[in-house]
């Protein structure tokens, strides 16, 4: 698992050629209906690397479609540099690659698998586009085609209509289609979001599965951070166009790096940081002092921080538990969630989240002891 | 590892080969934007500035010439009564089809159609066949019902040749207009909203008067929109009825002012064709003013299907209602034509024995009509497929690129609908018919003028199309490395055909019975069916006319039905 933001703020070329996708600086801005400049892609830099499973993950409007439509040359960006494969496909003083030229394929939010051909003809497609006498001969199209739908499970779907087809097999030859030129790069703009929830969970595994396969490079973007957390090698966690965070399912959840990650992945509790402790791993926050794993990222001198830690690496007692990072408080709220119960416990004038097995014993009211394991508990930036 | 792919000897996708600025696509594809915008700009042009620029004072002599005021007057009262009507009509038609159990499937898709097959300018004749005091056949018909009761007359009780007569035709054939715009609105507006309403207490009619109706305020401003711009241009209804009534319209006195004198009166023409451009003009910008005031529902969730509105015993009448404006607007006309197309000489009398084939043997010996049969089915030919090739090209032109000459190309394919056929018909006569051109007389002129007249349908078709399919098909066929003409042929044209296929018949019916342009643009060298018909009218060949109108409505409406077996079928992908 790599951590590449920073290698990746080197000129890209500078190191000789560099595999998967390269991101520098990238700036897109869309005017609105009213007038407003809004920059949907604000100084982008990021390192795909080659054959990973790269997750870009935020909330809707937060950019990362409009990155990935970049990548596909379906935008144009203002400014900045993308190069694909070690070929520049677009950077100043560079004419820009159409998508037509570019090594990509693309899974549509929709498929976008064209009624009017059948499975085999949609798949066959992408050989079929370049100036006739550069083409592969028919008999290998046939073979070519044959050989992805079948690694796809589709073998015997060859001649069937689009229509003819379930949500399911619609992906599998949507994939069969992104990938049957031999491009290394594939792009997916939320595949998965328009079906049912239990469906989508198979056809994730199976997405996955036949990415390490194939060992194709996966930009993949979504807004559902469970999908995020199973499929990646790397999240790109983006916000207002830019990148709060990069790094693996692991990094992202246990070392968030801001408020806002902490946030948007998982559920958090978070406890503003008023004054240091003594040392590096003692915080003063509005409950007292916390003891934590380590010290803040950097951040801008004074910035403000907040103790992050996750709902269910707290603990929640009836009996007296006094000690390091323990308080005692009252239950406010109990929300069954079947795998777990939420307790929403006050301490003081503030509240937290905890997730644990469910007590008949816990109602409001009832007065308890809270506390949360140490190396649960991570100091992030509040801001950006 | 299981199946590991291996790369294609060839992969398409390798380095970026250095590509031409200007693809063959896109100079072909701005050729054609250009080629359509000189069509529209510069005869318009010519005629509106170039001809009549120079006559000044001439203008506003004919506009305060008594008589033009009272044709003005008359064109003003048939379309306020008759569109009026058309309206009500109309949108009680759409209700019907649309939001009721009455509806029946296959007359809410025919309505807007039926009144087409039959050409207007033989339709209206249809009608005088009908109602005509004397000798329509179903004066006769009610004389004879009237006799039972003792009451005898010669002529009556209708007469077709009056103002309700007029009035009535006239919403016969603007009926259409307002059905298509009303239904299409009806359609398109979500039934959640109504369904809001019926859960928050409102009743059905509260909901229709306080939901629904104020919803539809767009799709009715369009509807008032289109019966203006059409009505006021309407030219086959009043030369045939106005003129035995004696009342003439605006289109007729335009018409006639270049057709009936010689050299023709173009500033006179064209003064008064200002008079209809100015009409159109002034009811969009009203439309435009009164739409930006409000907020309107625009469109709504798809494939949930209203609740259909319960008729109970109003359900026959309803359906009575939709059969007989189906029966009164195509069945009824061509019946008559039909029975007068066999018969020696127009008579209400009907003679089984002596019915004759007559007419039909002395059309095919005359040349002129046979050469206007050919010339009509290979005008409407042409024009359909031009028409639609490019409005196709064009809206996929604009729609790719959001570009600021994409939404000129788009605007300037808009302004045939706003000026209407006559308009159009006497700009392209001031332009194009003499030097340097010297197109009169030809097909090309017609061809010219009637894909001008068609574009606004026939974009109209071709833009609903390419908004169906949605960016992303041809996203996927562009990442997939296909380059224009392959996106625009395999991809793109092939989802619009359905479309362009309904767009295309709807065109070649039209153009196969045109009048409005065909009356001043048709000349003896180039003789239309449109033309043919009000010659034999003029000059009172009544049997004639009625077989020629026979002949040219039942094979447009073979071509057109074949059309629609053939090619409006869904995609099935032509696999398995």
């Amino acid at each position: 698992m790599t951590l590449t933001t920073h290698d990746a703020s080197a000129p890209a070329g500078a190191e000789g050629p560099r595999t998967g996708v390269d991101i520098v600086g990238l700036r897109k801005r869309f005017r609105a209906p009213d007038g407003t400049v809004v920059a949907a892609v604000d100084d982008v830099t990021l390192h795909l690397p080659k054959g990973d499973f790269c997750v870009l993950l935020g909330p809707s409007g937060c950019g990362k479609t409009t990155l990935l439509r970049c990548l596909a040359g379906l935008e144009h960006p203002d400014e900045g540099r993308i190069t694909i494969d070690g070929v520049p496909v677009f950077g100043p003083g560079l004419r820009t690659v159409e998508p037509q030229d570019r090594p990509v394929g693309m899974v549509f939010q929709s498929y976008a698998l064209w009624p009017n051909m059948t499975v085999a003809d949609n798949v066959a497609f992408p050989l079929t586009t370049g100036p006739r006498r550069e083409r592969m001969p028919k008999e290998q199209i046939r073979a070519r085609v044959e050989e992805v739908l079948k690694i796809m499970g589709l073998s015997s779907h060859g001649s069937r209509a689009i229509g003819q087809l379930s949500g399911g097999q619609q992906q599998r030859v949507a994939l069969a289609r992104a990938i049957v030129a031999g491009t290394d790069v594939v792009l997916f703009d939320e595949p998965l979001s328009n079906i049912d929830a239990k469906v989508r969970e198979i056809l994730r595994r199976e997405l996955r599965a036949m990415q390490q396969d194939l060992g194709f490079t996966a930009v993949y973007v979504t807004h559902d951070q469970a999908e995020a957390m199973e499929l990646a090698d790397q999240i790109t966690v983006m916000r207002s166009g830019r990148v709060m965070q990069n790094g693996s399912a692991r990094d992202i959840y246990e070392r968030p790096r801001n408020r806002y990650v902490a946030e948007f992945i998982g559920t958090a509790n978070l406890l503003p940081v008023t004054s240091d402790g003594g040392d590096a791993r003692l915080v003063h926050t509005a409950v007292g002092p916390v003891r934590v794993a380590g010290p803040a990222p950097e951040g801008p001198a004074g910035a403000a921080r907040v103790v992050a830690s996750r709902a269910h690496r707290w603990w929640i007692d009836t009996a007296e538990r006094p000690g390091e990072n323990a308080w005692p408080g009252e239950v406010a709220a109990a929300v069954f969630a079947g795998s777990h119960t939420e307790y929403v416990v006050r301490i003081g004038e503030t509240s937290v989240r905890v997730w644990a097995a469910d007590d008949p014993e816990l109602v409001p009211g009832r007065k308890v002891w809270v506390g949360v394991d140490p190396a649960a508990c991570v100091v992030v930036l509040d801001h950006d | 590892m299981t199946d590991t792919l291996q790369r294609p000897p060839a992969s398409p996708a390798a380095p970026p080969r250095p590509r031409r600025r200007l693809s063959t696509f896109t100079l072909v594809s701005w050729a054609a934007a250009a080629v359509v915008v000189f069509f529209v700009v510069y005869p318009v042009g010519r005629a509106f500035v170039g001809e009549l620029g120079r006559e000044l004072p001439a203008i506003l002599d004919v506009l305060a010439g008594a008589k033009t005021l009272e044709v003005i007057r008359n064109a003003v009262v048939a379309v306020a009564a008759g569109g009026g009507l058309a309206f009500l009509v109309g949108a009680v038609l759409a209700w019907i089809n649309v939001r009721t159990d009455a509806r029946m499937g296959w007359a809410a898709e025919a309505l807007p159609l039926m009144p087409l097959f039959v050409p207007a300018i033989a339709g209206s004749i249809g009608w005088v066949f009908l109602a005509s005091p004397k000798a329509g056949y179903l004066n006769h018909a009610l004389r004879q019902v009237l006799a039972l009761f003792g009451v005898q007359a010669d002529s009556g009780p209708l007469d077709i040749f009056t103002w309700p007569g007029l009035v009535f035709v006239y919403a016969l054939y603007l009926t259409p207009y307002a059905y298509l715009a009303i239904s299409s609105g009806l359609q398109s507006l979500d039934p959640a909203l109504e369904e809001a309403a019926r859960v928050s207490g409102c009743g059905p009619a509260r909901t229709l008067f306080r939901v629904t109706l104020p919803n539809l305020k767009p799709a009715m401003g369009a509807a008032v929109l289109q019966l203006i711009t059409i009505g006021f241009a309407l030219f086959s209804v009043p030369v045939v009825i106005g003129t035995s009534a004696r009342i003439e319209v605006l289109p007729v006195s335009i018409v006639h002012a270049v057709t009936r004198q010689y050299p023709p009166d173009l500033v006179t023409a064209l003064s008064m064709s200002l008079v209809l451009i100015v009409t159109v003009v002034v009811a969009w910008s009203v439309e435009r003013r009164v739409m930006a005031r409000g907020r309107f529902a625009r469109i709504g969730g798809r494939g949930a299907r209203a609740a259909l509105v319960t008729l109970g015993r109003w359900k026959l009448p309803a359906r009575l209602l939709v059969l007989g404006y189906l029966g009164a607007t195509s069945v009824l006309p061509f019946l008559a034509l039909l029975l007068v197309s066999f018969q020696g000489f127009w008579t209400p009398q009907v003679d089984l024995g002596a019915l004759t084939t007559d007419n039909y043997v002395d059309l095919w010996g005359r040349l002129a009509v046979r050469r206007g049969i050919t010339n009509s089915l290979l005008l409407a030919l042409l024009t359909a497929t031009i028409t639609t090739l490019l409005s196709a090209l064009l809206a996929y032109l604009s729609y790719r690129r959001r570009s600021v000459a994409g939404r000129l190309v788009d605007g300037v394919i808009k302004i045939p609908a706003a000026i209407s056929h006559i308009v159009v018909g006497i700009a392209f006569l001031v332009a194009f018919a003499g030097p340097p051109f010297g197109w009169n007389g030809t097909l090309l002129l017609l061809v010219s003028a009637y894909v001008v007249i068609f574009l606004p349908q026939g974009s109209f078709y071709a833009n609903s199309a390419i908004q169906q399919i949605g960016p992303e098909m041809r996203e996927a066929a562009e990442v997939s490395g296909a380059r224009d003409w392959r996106i625009f042929l395999r991809v793109v044209l092939p989802l619009m055909a359905p479309s362009l296929v309904a767009g295309w018949s709807l065109l070649f019916i039209l153009s196969a019975g045109e009048i409005n342009a065909s009356a001043m643009l048709a000349g003896p060298g180039s003789p239309v069916v449109g033309q043919a018909i009000l010659d034999l009218w003029t000059a009172g060949t009544f049997p004639l006319l009625a077989a020629l109108s026979v002949v040219i409505t039942v094979v447009s409406t073979a071509v057109v039905l074949t059309v629609l077996a053939l090619g409006g079928r869904p995609n099935s992908g032509g696999a398995p």
